[in-house]
């Protein structure tokens, strides 16, 4: 069944029961109303049953007119009394007709009563008396009889109003048994269909959260938490088989680091040295035997020594970006505004001719690295420094910006820029937005800074134009910056 | 890593699931044992008391019905009572047996009642069972003169001596402001009521059903009834002797707690009442059931039986069935007790 199935049932159980208690309850008080109400009507015969008593008692004794008046007063008071319908249940009934035909009776023998003695001519003396006495007598019997019954007809009430209660009590008791136990059939259901199989679910969480991925619920149930059971231990089957998949994808690419750490031994050992051999034999012929080749021999050399040098410095761009992606970073809070300083000074003191204006924000500290960020920075600066070199005023800035409400540092300047339409091959190896001849390099250095703000989980993009200059962003999760934030004159 | 537990029903079951299905079945068959130790128990304890052995004089009339009830529904048994039955013609030779000792209980009406105590016989009254005031009429001959109460002055008056019969009669009369001196009374018995009528060796006779019934058969149209329901309300009582309800009051609880039964059976079932009673006294049914109406069946003792029976001890001696003297305090013929601790709200005497 299933848990909302389950939950309506409670629900419409719960609220029937509540529903049956307090019917029950408004009928049992309905009953005690009614009962009390025949208390009531019983007390008032009872009490007119002793007016009655006395008043015709009075008249056997003295013959007053008054009591004769009250006794008929009496008797149709009580007569209206006994006609009353609220008794209905079959022993009072009886006694309020027992009470009707005992009151009719008193009265008849009452009225015989008030004739006069001696009124009957054909009476003697003794038998009149012995009349007289016959009906006080019965009178008397009569009154009673209608006291006993008065009596009954009070303890009928008396007996129903305690019966009444007596089922009230007896309802509010089995109405709070029966939602005790609603409540207890429905904890108990919440505890088998939700609580426990929840617990379960949880634990599974926490294994599959833990890595143990061959954990499996395996709730047979079919409601709700069932099926969710079921979709859990398929999503961690699916798991199961993308992380096996992930790890083989792991050891193939461990093999192909080895490899590639093979191929980079190769590189950096057998390429360099023939490269070594004819930088160095074109060398020797040019110093040797330079005087005995024509213009045209000393150009070749001098081609196949500049092309085995850029060879090697190709080498060891490739080197410095396999190094980057296996070095193990050390990351700790770096002063970036040092490091662009301490860089852009290596570049003045480099090319000293050059008049480049430096603008360095302070204070911007960021969690990385330090000598992988300086080798980002390095080849940053050295690009805005490369691309300068025909502005009229170059201009180069470091600093930061909120991006997306957090602080994201560029590094910008007013070179020649580049067409955004080629931004997606920006970051790619030996991609390049200039001509060597216009602009000299191997096209592997924004490659590397790449990869170096991706290992740290940063994130970089650019904006350029041409003729513009460009600017790059870089943001790392935590970029702490000193200074009060400032616009970025880049835009 | 861990295998999580499956459900594989109770035979994979984990030792806690067999353990909770094995404290199952032990309750289950704790519950069972109590059970049955119980009913074993209450077996034993109705094994261990023999029924009470009882004798009563009953009527053959409906007005023992509560009697016959009880001992054809097997009230009787059920209150633990071994009850022989003696079956008599009428109350007043049931109280006979009773005081020659043959019978230990008697279903009589108030007046040999109250004649017994007058004549110093210590009876005691367990309870009333029945009450009636319709039901005695005076039956007499219409052609011998009489049509009205007044007619029978002068006339010879079949009545059995000392019984509510007699004491009817005399109330009627003094109804009718009639002396009863000026009546010829004939003591007749209740077999021979309605054969001196029709012989005419009586002009009238005063009777109780279901004789009334067959006297107004037997004489059909020349026979005219007089009732006076405010004259008199006869009361069958269930009276013992003094010894044996103070030496055995444990049998009289048992004997009105059957009579309590029968009066429960009687007003919730009274057709099937009425059947086992015509079936018990050989009696005709629709007859019973016409007659049914006119009896009060209540089991209790109340203050103005105390009146009727000093009454009735003053006609009693008047009429020279007992001794003239003092009337007797007849709250020492109550014994009271029985009722009292069955159904003590049947109890209205003022004691």
């Amino acid at each position: 069944m299933k848990i909302s199935t389950t939950g309506r049932i409670i629900t419409i159980t719960t609220l029937g029961t509540i529903v049956l208690i307090a019917a029950m309850v408004g009928w049992a008080q309905a009953e005690v109303s009614a009962a009390d109400r025949q208390r009531v009507r019983a007390g008032e015969i009872t009490r007119a049953l002793s007016d009655l008593r006395l008043v015709s008692f009075e008249f056997i004794l003295h013959r007053p007119e008054r009591a004769r008046l009250q006794e008929q007063q009496t008797a149709a008071h009580l007569d209206l009394l006994l006609s009353d319908g609220r008794f209905a249940q079959a022993d009072p009934s009886t006694s309020l007709a027992a009470l009707r035909d005992r009151a009719g009776a008193a009265h008849r023998l009452f009225t015989e009563l008030l004739a006069r003695p001696g009124g009957d001519a054909d009476a003697d003396v003794v038998a009149e008396r012995r009349y007289l006495a016959q009906l006080t007598t019965r009178l008397l019997l009569q009154h009673q009889e209608m006291a006993s019954d008065a009596l009954l007809l009070a303890d009928h009430t008396r007996a129903r109003i305690d019966a009444a209660r007596g089922r009230l009590i007896f309802v509010i008791l089995g109405g709070l048994a029966l939602m005790a136990v609603t409540t207890a059939v429905a904890a108990w259901l919440i505890h088998c269909k939700v609580l426990r199989p929840v617990r379960r679910i949880e634990e599974g969480t926490r294994e599959v959260a833990a890595g143990n991925l061959d954990f499996r619920l395996n709730l047979a149930s079919n409601d709700e938490i069932g099926r969710m059971a079921r979709n859990f231990d398929t999503m961690t089957d699916a798991l199961r088989s993308s992380f096996e998949q992930i790890e083989r994808s792991n050891h193939e690419l461990a093999a192909l680091n080895k490899e590639m750490e093979a191929f980079s031994y190769s590189v950096s050992h057998d390429l360099r040295a023939p490269l070594r051999s004819m930088d160095g034999f074109s060398l020797s012929l040019l110093e040797d035997y330079g005087d005995k080749l024509d213009d045209e021999g000393r150009d070749s050399l001098v081609r196949i020594r500049n092309a085995s040098q850029r060879m090697g410095r190709l080498i060891d761009e490739l080197l410095g970006l396999a190094r980057v992606t296996r070095t193990e970073l050390k990351v700790r809070q770096v002063d970036l505004s040092a490091m662009v300083r301490e860089i852009a000074e290596s570049l003045q003191q480099r090319q000293p001719e050059r008049s480049v204006q430096w603008r360095i924000d302070d204070g911007i500290e960021v969690r990385a690295d330090r000598a992988l960020l300086h080798i980002a920075l390095q080849n940053l600066l050295e690009n805005a420094w490369k691309f300068t070199v025909r502005a009229d005023e170059a201009l180069i800035q470091v600093g930061t910006v909120e991006h997306e409400g957090q602080p994201a540092c560029f590094v910008a300047d007013n070179g020649v820029g580049f067409d955004m339409a080629y931004a997606d091959r920006l970051f790619g190896a030996f991609q390049r937005m200039h001509h060597e001849n216009e602009f000299p390099g191997t096209g592997i250095g924004l490659a590397i800074v790449q990869r170096i703000f991706h290992r740290h989980e940063a994130a970089i993009w650019a904006h350029s134009a041409p003729g513009e200059g460009a600017t790059f962003y870089f943001k790392f999760r935590d970029t702490h910056d000193e200074r009060s934030r400032q616009g970025h004159p880049a835009g | 890593m861990s295998t999580p537990p499956k459900d594989t029903g109770l035979a994979g079951a984990l030792p806690w699931v067999r353990r909770r299905f094995v404290w199952r079945w032990l309750v289950v068959v704790a519950v069972a044992a109590a059970f049955a130790a119980l009913a074993l128990s209450w077996a034993e304890r109705r094994k261990a008391l023999p029924p009470e052995r009882l004798s009563l004089a009953v009527s053959t009339t409906p007005h023992a019905a509560l009697l016959h009830l009880a001992q054809a529904q097997g009230y009787f048994a059920d209150a633990g009572l071994d009850v022989s039955v003696t079956r008599v013609s009428h109350g007043k030779a049931a109280l006979d047996l009773l005081i020659e000792g043959r019978v230990d209980l008697a279903a009589a009406t108030e007046v040999p009642f109250v004649i017994g105590v007058l004549e110093g016989q210590p009876l005691r009254v367990v309870s009333s069972m029945l009450s009636a005031s319709e039901e005695l009429a005076v039956v007499a001959r219409q052609d011998r003169g009489i049509t009205a109460p007044t007619d029978l002055i002068g006339k010879r008056i079949g009545v059995t001596f000392g019984t509510s019969g007699d004491y009817f009669l005399w109330a009627f009369l003094t109804r009718h402001k009639l002396r009863p001196e000026r009546v010829t009374l004939v003591d007749v018995g209740p077999g021979s009521m309605v054969s001196e009528l029709l012989q005419g060796t009586i002009d009238a006779a005063s009777l109780w059903q279901p004789v009334r019934r067959a006297a107004e058969a037997a004489l059909g149209p020349n026979g005219v009834t007089f009732t006076a329901a405010d004259a008199y309300t006869v009361t069958h009582l269930m009276v013992g002797q003094a010894s044996l309800l103070e030496a055995r009051p444990a049998a009289a609880r048992k004997l009105v707690r059957a009579l309590l039964d029968a009066e429960e059976f009687a007003r919730a079932q009274p057709r099937h009442a009425r059947a086992v009673v015509a079936r018990q006294l050989q009696l005709d049914t629709s007859a019973l059931e016409a007659d049914w109406p006119l009896l009060e069946f209540r089991v209790d003792l109340r203050q103005s039986q105390l009146v009727t029976w000093e009454d009735e001890a003053r006609w009693a001696m008047a009429r020279g069935h007992a001794r003239p003297g003092l009337v007797p305090n007849f709250l020492w013929h109550l014994h009271l007790d029985a009722l009292e601790a069955t159904r003590a709200d049947r109890v209205t005497i003022v004691h």
